[in-house]
């Protein structure tokens, strides 16, 4: 009797690697990138040399005409081949993105072959066709075809958005090559981009998050790719769009200013602003390159970095900026830690560094669940003490509002995956915070304060938008912005920024956060600054608040205000630990096996 | 206005009281000279601990594989980062907890002073000498495994050391 | 037209500029002219060409723009300096003195 075994032909005949060099792409960009930098510099200077000192009369006026017209002309143009160049990184991105998938198809249709030959194999060697058999080997057959049927798809897919990605950039470079592209204010704009940009719910028409995030789900895959190397600045703090999508463009917008600020110092034509907006730049690349290459503790993956906000010309210098480590389209827990006065981008570096340890801390001790933690510096905190913002709370009720907005945008851009979502915030920025909590409704799950001078609007804790059971305050004794909010029946008056949210009479739960190398008198250093440092109370029992059991914190007693004295903080005597499991470790010794 | 300038003026007094205003708030305490020195003088510091630390373990039959190190950061404003450096082995035919309980011995005895030790949540011991603190403990990310490390103080740094945070280095 | 002046210095300076200008767009243009597309899909690479060349064409024509601001500038200068002078001959020449000294 012959038993027939349909063996499925291996498929695709052969898995089709994409066209070009990402490498080379980027050479372009920056070639690109820096010839706008020289337009730049031309349409600059143009404006500098309109008026030379001491010619006046006809002659002088013709020629200020003329150069006022060369000026805008090559700022137009400086503007079209910046745009072509982002659309060659984003092009680059991409290439490198579909290089990868490659690859994967590579090995999987290897993987298949190998089972295919292996299944001829055994029907070759079968010498006993018993039912069982024969039904054993029609499955692995069945499951074969599958399988490959599954790759073929996969590699059309693939196919299709290498066209896509290649069409793209054509489209690109052909809407700035003539004279009169070059010259528009849309040069280099593929038409499906802006067609794309005119629909209704786009970023920048004053769509809500949720319109926005309604918008991309109807773009197709092409006109996406359009609109992230077209209008990167504009996707890239687009409130309702996945982060993915934002770390995209912002990484497109990164790598402009790098590679053009860049040329323009090696020419020696960078303005002091310009100057300013480079070294924010040269902050957030490095912040990144950090949080690209940190391995998880647990598995050992790189979740990734995270360009989630990228605007370093923002408040006169001192830079808007996002950066974080773990997929926050995905993670279960997810924590954003906004900073005090003082910050600028210039310190991203030094704060993503302590998002890490806050991703590490939650992952170490967590339940296994995904995390995602983001720096962000979306308001403009004040610039020291004497700044009269700090006394004056606008710029943290400013920042609460754009705090809570930027929470609507998370929750926007994953409608049916909510994340467990943490709030922290540190110093003045626990009043900016506590604004969000309290007069914006944010939509967080879990609020923490450490080292608080105040909880601006909010008495207690029950005026946060995520009730008094899910407040959670952490202060150092020795902290000495921590005690300047208002305690007490007395009250410090005018010195802090609202109630002490350490405090028994604010309803928060307050949990361990003593330094081990605490001095003996408060002090600004590390008393004020150490939450976040690894193998600490602190970050330990905030890890735990991120990770979703803020009931399992190692809780601290309440300070007090005694009618007949001053305030008194339990924690002052009692002896902290560093390192201890259960109390204050935070992270895996390194080990490589 | 009047509010605010009160406010102002109270919160001045009071942090300039308390040396905060002098000394600025995020501004780096030390040149880039300074941290790059302090910084590497650290890494050395722990580094040499560290390989003093893997002898007395081995010592007790703990073998610990490659040696590695790395910056992280302590505080933002103003910046200041720690150098840890750790190995981990199999404790052979001793279970974790017990090898990281004879770990904990053998330091003692080489002159480091426990300052915590326990097996709740999972065992583990801290030691400290002079300003170095060392960890022993199981791993989670390789269960079964004895991870020994060495973390050194709070270095104030500069701008300029911020390159050095995502560098690994071989202390072998 | 009612007043008219000139500082030569200025104009010097203003002219020196351009040209700087000048030999950063030669350069600019010169770089796009040495771009390879070799690196992008086939399918991309005539759309690029066509892009380089034609954008190493403006960055020329841009640099002869600032050569022809340098170059008018000096000879507004030149004119200047040529009048001023001849100018200055010509009061040189004459004689405003009186009686038998004229």
């Amino acid at each position: 009797m012959t038993v027939t075994i349909d063996v499925p032909p291996s498929q695709p005949a052969e898995v089709v690697r994409p066209e070009g060099d990402p490498g080379g792409a980027d050479t372009l960009a920056e070639a690109l990138h820096t010839a706008s930098g020289r337009y730049e510099e031309f349409s600059d200077e143009t404006a500098r040399i309109q008026w030379i000192g001491g010619w006046y009369g006809d002659a002088a006026d013709a020629y200020r005409e003329a150069t006022a017209e060369a000026g805008e002309e090559h700022a137009a143009m400086a503007r079209t081949v910046e745009r072509v160049g982002r659309a060659v990184t984003a092009y680059a991105d991409t290439l490198r993105d579909l290089l990868r998938t490659y690859e994967e198809q590579v090995d999987r249709k290897e993987a298949l072959d190998a089972r295919r030959s292996a299944l001829i194999a055994d029907i070759n060697a079968a010498t006993e066709a018993t039912p069982d058999v024969v039904a054993a080997l029609r499955e692995r057959a069945t499951e074969l075809r599958d399988d490959y049927a599954e790759l073929v798809t996969d590699h059309d897919d693939l196919q299709r958005r290498v066209r896509e990605a290649e069409d793209l950039l054509r489209q690109s470079f052909q809407a700035g090559t003539s004279l009169d592209r070059a010259l528009a204010d849309d040069g280099g704009v593929p038409q499906s981009a802006q067609d794309a940009l005119s629909r209704r719910g786009a970023p920048g028409s004053e769509a809500t998050p949720e319109q926005v995030h309604d918008w991309w789900l109807g773009l197709s895959e092409a006109e996406r790719e359009a609109v992230v190397s077209s209008y990167p600045e504009l996707i890239g703090s687009a409130d309702g769009l996945p982060a993915s999508v934002r770390d995209d463009a912002n990484r497109v917008v990164l790598d402009d200013d790098l590679a053009t600020l860049g040329s323009k110092r090696d020419d020696g034509t960078l303005s002091p602003t310009e100057e300013r907006v480079l070294a924010n730049a040269e902050q957030a690349r490095q912040a990144l390159e950090d949080a690209d290459a940190f391995e998880d503790p647990i598995t050992g993956e790189r979740p990734g970095g995270l360009l989630h906000l990228y605007d370093p010309g923002a408040f006169d210098g001192d830079g808007r900026v996002a950066i974080g480590v773990g997929d926050l389209d995905t993670a279960d827990d997810v924590a954003i830690f906004t900073p005090g006065i003082t910050t600028t981008m210039d310190d991203t570096t030094s704060y993503t560094g302590q998002m890490i340890n806050l991703y590490e801390a939650t992952r170490y001790n967590g339940d296994g669940s995904s995390v995602a933690t983001l720096f962000w510096l979306g308001y403009d905190a004040p610039d020291a003490f004497y700044d009269p913002a700090t006394a004056t709370e606008g710029r943290a009720e400013d920042g609460g509002r754009r705090l809570a907005d930027m929470v609507d945008g998370l929750r926007a851009s994953r409608p049916d995956d909510p994340a467990h979502l943490t709030a922290i915030g540190h110093s003045y920025g626990s009043t900016t915070t506590s604004y969000a909590a309290g007069d914006f409704d944010l939509a967080a799950d879990d609020v923490v304060l450490i080292g608080s001078p105040g909880a601006g609007p909010a008495d207690h804790a029950d005026d946060f938008s995520v009730g008094a059971d899910n407040v959670y305050v952490g202060r150092d004794s020795r902290d000495i912005v921590a005690v300047l909010g208002d305690e007490g029946w007395v009250g410090k008056g005018p010195v802090g920024l609202g109630t002490d949210p350490s405090s028994d009479d604010f309803g928060a739960t307050r949990f361990e956060a003593e330094d081990v190398d605490r001095a003996d008198i408060r002090n600004w250093g590390d008393a004020h600054s150490s939450y976040l440092h690894h193998d600490s109370e602190s970050l330990y029992n905030i890890g735990l608040i991120v990770d979703g059991h803020g009931d399992r914190v190692n809780v601290a007693e309440h300070s007090y205000d005694p009618w007949y004295d001053f305030a008194r903080d339990p924690e002052w005597d009692r002896e902290p630990s560093s390192g201890v499991q259960g109390e204050s470790r935070t992270r895996e010794n390194r080990m490589v096996p | 206005m009047r509010a605010v300038r009160e406010r102002l003026v109270a919160l001045v007094l009071a942090l300039t009281t308390t040396g905060v205003l002098v000394t600025g708030c995020g501004d780096p305490k030390v040149s880039a000279e300074q941290g790059a020195q302090d910084t590497e003088s650290s890494r050395a510091q722990v580094e040499e601990a560290m390989r003093e630390v893997a002898d007395v373990v081995a010592g007790v039959g703990l073998r610990l594989g490659k040696l590695t190190g790395g910056w992280s950061v302590c505080t933002a404003e103003p910046p200041s980062m720690e150098y840890d450096a750790g190995g981990g082995g199999e404790p052979g035919e001793l279970s974790p907890a017990e090898m990281i309980a004879q770990v904990t011995d053998a330091l003692k005895t080489a002159g480091w002073t426990v300052e915590n030790a326990g097996t709740e949540p999972r065992p583990y011991g801290v030691l400290t000498r002079d300003d170095l603190r060392a960890s022993v403990g199981e791993s989670r990310r390789y269960p079964g495994h004895v991870t020994v490390g060495v973390v050194g103080p709070c270095i104030d740094t500069a701008r300029e050391q911020d390159a050095l945070l995502g560098e690994t280095y071989d202390v072998s | 037209m009612s007043t008219f002046g000139a500082e030569y210095s200025g104009l010097s300076y203003g002219s020196g500029n351009w040209r700087v200008l000048a030999e950063l767009m030669t350069s600019t243009s010169r770089d796009l002219a040495g771009q390879g597309t070799g690196a992008l899909a086939p399918s991309v690479q005539a759309a690029a060409e066509a892009f380089l060349t034609a954008w190493s064409g403006y960055a020329d024509e841009s640099s002869t723009i600032a050569i022809g601001f340098a170059d008018a500038i000096d000879a507004q200068a030149v004119d200047y300096s040529t009048t001023d002078e001849g100018s200055g001959n010509r009061f040189t020449d004459l004689d405003g003195r009186l009686g038998p000294a004229r």
